[in-house]
């Protein structure tokens, strides 16, 4: 059990180590996201954990504030990446009013009725995916993907995610999307010193944006 | 029926017609038949279409109510919050509203959280979602306890999918009824299920038709393999059906179109059709029936006339003109032809073709026509040893000799008279006229004058039989040939070579050919038959032998005469047969006779033919062979007149014979003119002396003297002596007296038959000396 403490100790110091000389041993995790069909897939959310490491168990919560916003009856971004605690605004750019909601367990909430700028951000404190919808426009739809930790990205529209700087070490890579038609199983990988490039597939089923516009602007 | 042309005609052109629109009918028939199926089939399927048209419209009507559910907002707080009781309450008011037979929540995953119909737990919906795992509206049909419904299901979206909202209609009466009002077809709604063996069930109708005839729509849908391109008619043909998947398993929908009144319509349809074709039959045959009169009226006219022609009639013919006119001249000419042959047929027939004469059929016809006349007569004339000629100048001459004399015979005639020739030499003329012995004589001294043929001179001898018609009775031509032949008959017997036929000839003619045909069948069916006459040895008084005499009794003729047809036989050759006849009788009568006890000896008359025949003793030694008869127990006597004929031969005979231990006689002695001194030659044992001498031996002293003297010469060569015909008791003393050893005679006994022989033997040998007592109380 002491060997172990000591052993987690040293195994942390080195991460620290690895962390302070990033600049000189930059590793970096490249994932492609495609459909089963092959072809590229963006909006795919990936969530590295590494296992046994001490450091994941307390993140550090998020001071940033990001927004989403609803602009010609749409929420930009369609999805959000955010860590645990993080608060998001949800500022309304349009002349009609919105009515924000979400059912979703991670964090239930109703914006009713408002223009411009609600009063306060809303903290989503418990990692999982949440739906928002607006009661007036059931076609509005966004997703939250509100990770546990701070290894968490989405791919872009070429269907890629990259990691930079990824500390050494084994990690549990999983798959997220919201359109998926089964849940992808998660995976294991190593990081060393050297560059990494995945590919991974997703059963994800068709489906339009609710509308173009903006997003693949903002994107 | 259709043996005449025209009937053949008339048949040929109605069976083509007929079949014609027979044929025609079928296609037509058959065509509209196709088509009124094939319109009754566009019907269905348009009517498929609307069907399905109307479940389309059916669901979006749904969609809407359900949709607008789906996105109320305190619904979906509901059912996020899975808040149970207000989602049923709005569950039940959605369903109400949209007239919906229940409403249902699902989770997104497909489970089934909420219904306002509690069988609906008993479905699953999971692969329905599954299966459209979409954002959007599901369409579709689900089996609910066993009954199709149509459903509409929408998700919940919050934005995400959280549930799934539906609504249900029964595929019921309703929507059948609906449809029905639409398309004008009857609807069904069934299932049809294949159980554990393999069969077919089908159940839950829901039927706008009867129950009854749904299931025996489905049953031949079944039987026609479940298919949806399938059109079907039903038993009766009154619905055609054609069937459309619910898109869930087993459950179909049918569409019934009413066929009967396209089937009434083929139906009128086809009865016009054999309305129309039995008038236009009808035309057609009285059509062809005048028609073919007009054509055949010519034919007609000749089959009448080639009739006529064929019974012999002569016919006119008119000139017709194209194939018609070949007919009518080739009729004619066969007509003129046939005429010519005909009359040619008649001359050969009657005439004789070498010498041109009429022949005998001609001049039996000519006769039978004449007989009523009681003038005239017929002369048969006949050239003597023609055959000679012939052979000496050859055929060829002997024909132009032929020519010659019939040239000549009928220049001797008149016009009225008719000459024909018969056979080879013989030439019948026929006088319709008087005629006499003179003019016989004429004719006869003419033919008999020579005639020339190339260069040699030729004498012939004719002679002529002939017949006047004149007190001739039953006169018919085979009696004229007849009668004509015996005269002509004796014309050649007689020296001038001319006969004239007398009354009677005919009659005993016939007699004698009546005798000479039947005597062979007489020998068989017993007509012939013997009698046996007693030769009485004096000198003893006892019987020892009889004379076998030959008795005839014709079933026409009556008893007829031995004297009569025994020499008719001799002539005729069939006395031989007579005698092995009478031979084999006697032999066999002997063998009888030896069984009653009684052993006398039997002689038989041989003639003259028996005694040239060298097979004679041959037959006599089978004969007693067979009937175990001795030589002691047969004699046979000899008429001096056959011991004349062919001496030798006869002494050869009766010395086999003689040899053989038989008895032999002389018959008849004293007849013949043969000299005592012959006899001494031959092999005989007895005398017979003729019962011409014998008869009245006792008044006519010369004949006595005879008879003594031929006994006394008898014995004197060693012969006995027997005397036939001994009529009265006078003669026996007398003829005993002259030391005669046998007696036959009428006084003793007439010839008996073999019964009557047997009991007067008997009674002879018992009282053999009252014929001699009598004499003497006599004397």
């Amino acid at each position: 059990m002491i060997y172990q403490v000591h052993k987690g100790l040293i195994k942390l110091l080195t991460g620290l180590i690895l962390v302070t000389s990033i600049n000189t041993q930059a590793a970096e995790l490249s994932i492609v996201m495609t459909t089963k069909q092959g072809s590229l897939l963006r909006d795919a959310v990936v969530e590295l954990t590494p296992i046994n490491k001490i450091a994941s168990v307390n993140p550090i919560l998020s001071n940033k504030i990001i927004s989403i916003s609803q602009k010609d009856k749409t929420f930009i971004p369609f999805l959000s990446v955010v860590p645990v605690g993080t608060s998001i605004d949800f500022p309304n750019m349009d002349k009609t009013r919105h009515h924000v909601y979400s059912f979703s367990q991670a964090k239930t909430f109703q914006l009713k009725l408002y223009i411009g700028k609600p009063e306060t951000p809303i903290i989503f404190d418990t990692a999982g995916v949440v739906a928002l919808g607006c009661n007036i426009h059931d076609f509005m739809e966004s997703y939250i993907y509100v990770a546990q930790g701070q290894f968490a990205r989405s791919s872009n529209l070429e269907g890629l995610i990259k990691f930079k700087n990824l500390p050494k070490g084994e990690y549990l890579m999983e798959f997220w999307h919201p359109w998926q038609d089964s849940k992808e199983v998660s995976k294991q990988i190593v990081m060393t010193s050297d560059n990494l490039s995945i590919q991974q597939s997703m059963d994800v089923y068709e489906e339009e944006y609710p509308t173009n516009e903006g997003i693949n602007s903002t994107y | 029926m259709f043996k005449s042309f025209r009937s053949q005609l008339i048949a040929m052109l109605v069976i083509s017609l007929a079949l014609i629109q027979l044929i025609s009918g079928t296609v037509i028939l058959d065509t509209i038949k196709q088509d009124s199926l094939d319109q009754a089939i566009k019907r269905i399927d348009i009517a498929k279409k609307v069907f399905k048209r109307t479940i389309d419209n059916r669901s979006k009507h749904l969609s809407v109510g359900v949709t607008l559910l789906a996105s109320d907002f305190g619904f979906k707080t509901a059912v996020a919050t899975h808040d149970d009781a207000t989602i049923r309450s709005s569950l039940e008011n959605n369903a109400n509203r949209v007239g919906a037979d229940f409403g249902i929540l699902l989770s997104s995953e497909g489970v089934t959280i909420n219904a306002t119909y509690d069988m609906v737990y008993g479905s699953d919906f999971t692969q329905l979602i599954k299966d459209n795992r979409r954002r959007r509206n599901i369409n579709g049909f689900i089996e609910v306890n066993h009954k199709p419904y149509q459903l509409v299901l929408v998700p919940v979206k919050a934005p995400n999918i959280i549930a799934w909202v539906g609504m249900a209609f029964q595929m019921g009466n309703e929507l059948a009824n609906d449809i029905k009002g639409i398309t004008g077809l009857d609807v069904s709604f069934s299932s049809i299920e294949v159980d554990t063996e393999n069969e077919h069930l089908h159940d839950n109708h829901i039927t706008t038709l009867n129950l009854d005839d749904v299931d025996s729509i489905l049953s031949s849908f079944i039987n026609n393999g479940v298919d949806a391109n399938n059109t079907i008619f039903s038993n009766d043909k009154n619905y055609l059906t054609s069937a459309v998947p619910l898109n869930i398993k087993h459950h179909w929908a049918f569409l019934h179109l009413p066929y009967n009144s396209w089937i009434q319509n083929i139906n009128d349809i086809t009865q016009r059709l054999v309305l129309i074709f039995s008038i236009i039959l009808t035309l057609a045959i009285i059509l062809s029936w005048f028609s073919a009169r007009r054509l055949l009226k010519p034919i007609q006219i000749l089959v009448s006339k080639a009739r006529r022609i064929g019974r012999g009639e002569h016919v006119e013919i008119q000139p017709q003109t194209g194939e018609f006119g070949v007919l009518s001249k080739t009729l004619s000419g066969m007509q003129t032809r046939i005429e010519k042959r005909e009359e040619e047929l008649f001359f050969q027939a009657s005439h004789d073709s070498l010498t041109g004469l009429k022949n005998r059929n001609a001049v039996e016809e000519f006769l039978s026509a004449n007989l009523n006349t009681s003038q005239g007569g017929v002369v048969l004339i006949n050239i003597r040893h023609f055959k000679d000629i012939n052979n000496m100048m050859g055929f060829e001459s002997g024909d132009i000799l032929l020519c010659e004399f019939a040239q000549r015979l009928n220049s001797l005639i008149t016009q009225n008279d008719m000459v024909a020739r018969l056979a080879g030499d013989e030439f019948l003329v026929v006088f319709n006229r008087q005629f006499d012995e003179l003019t016989l004589l004429k004719i006869h001294h003419s033919l008999q004058n020579e005639f020339d043929i190339s260069g040699s001179k030729i004498c012939l001898q004719i002679c002529m039989g002939a017949l006047f018609f004149v007190n001739q009775e039953d006169l018919t031509v085979n009696g004229i040939m007849r009668r004509v032949d015996i005269s002509a008959d004796e014309a050649k017997q007689s020296e001038n070579g001319i006969a004239i036929y007398e009354q009677g000839q005919d009659e005993s003619h016939r007699r004698t050919l009546s005798i000479i045909r039947d005597l062979p069948s007489s020998l068989s069916n017993s007509q012939l038959f013997l009698v046996y006459q007693p030769k009485v040895n004096i000198q003893e008084r006892r019987c020892y032998s009889a004379e076998a005499l030959i008795r005839w009794i014709h079933p026409n003729l009556g008893f007829i005469s031995p004297a009569e047809f025994i020499p008719l036989l001799e002539r005729s050759g069939n006395i031989q047969l007579v005698t092995k006849w009478v031979i084999e009788e006697v032999c066999k009568q002997q063998s009888t006779w030896l069984i009653q006890g009684m052993e006398v000896q039997v002689a038989i008359n041989l003639s003259a033919l028996d005694l040239i025949d060298l097979e004679l003793t041959s037959f006599i030694k089978s004969a007693m062979e067979k009937y175990h008869v001795k030589p002691s127990q047969l004699a046979f006597e000899v008429t001096e007149s056959a011991v004349m004929k062919d001496t030798k031969t006869v002494i050869h005979v009766l010395n086999a014979l003689k040899k053989m231990g038989f008895k032999l006689s002389i018959d008849d002695f004293g007849t013949g003119q043969s000299s005592l001194a012959y006899l001494r030659d031959l092999p005989v044992d007895e005398v017979k002396i003729d019962r011409a001498f014998v008869h009245d031996v006792e008044s006519n002293e010369s004949n006595a003297l005879i008879v003594n003297t031929t006994i006394q010469l008898s014995h004197s060569f060693g012969f006995s002596v027997t005397a036939e015909g001994m009529e009265g008791v006078e003669g026996l003393s007398i003829l005993e007296g002259f030391g005669c050893e046998t007696i036959q005679g009428y006084y003793f006994s007439k010839p008996l038959k073999p019964d009557e022989f047997l009991n007067w033997h008997s009674s002879f040998s018992y009282s053999a000396d009252q014929w001699w007592k009598e004499s003497s109380l006599e004397n």
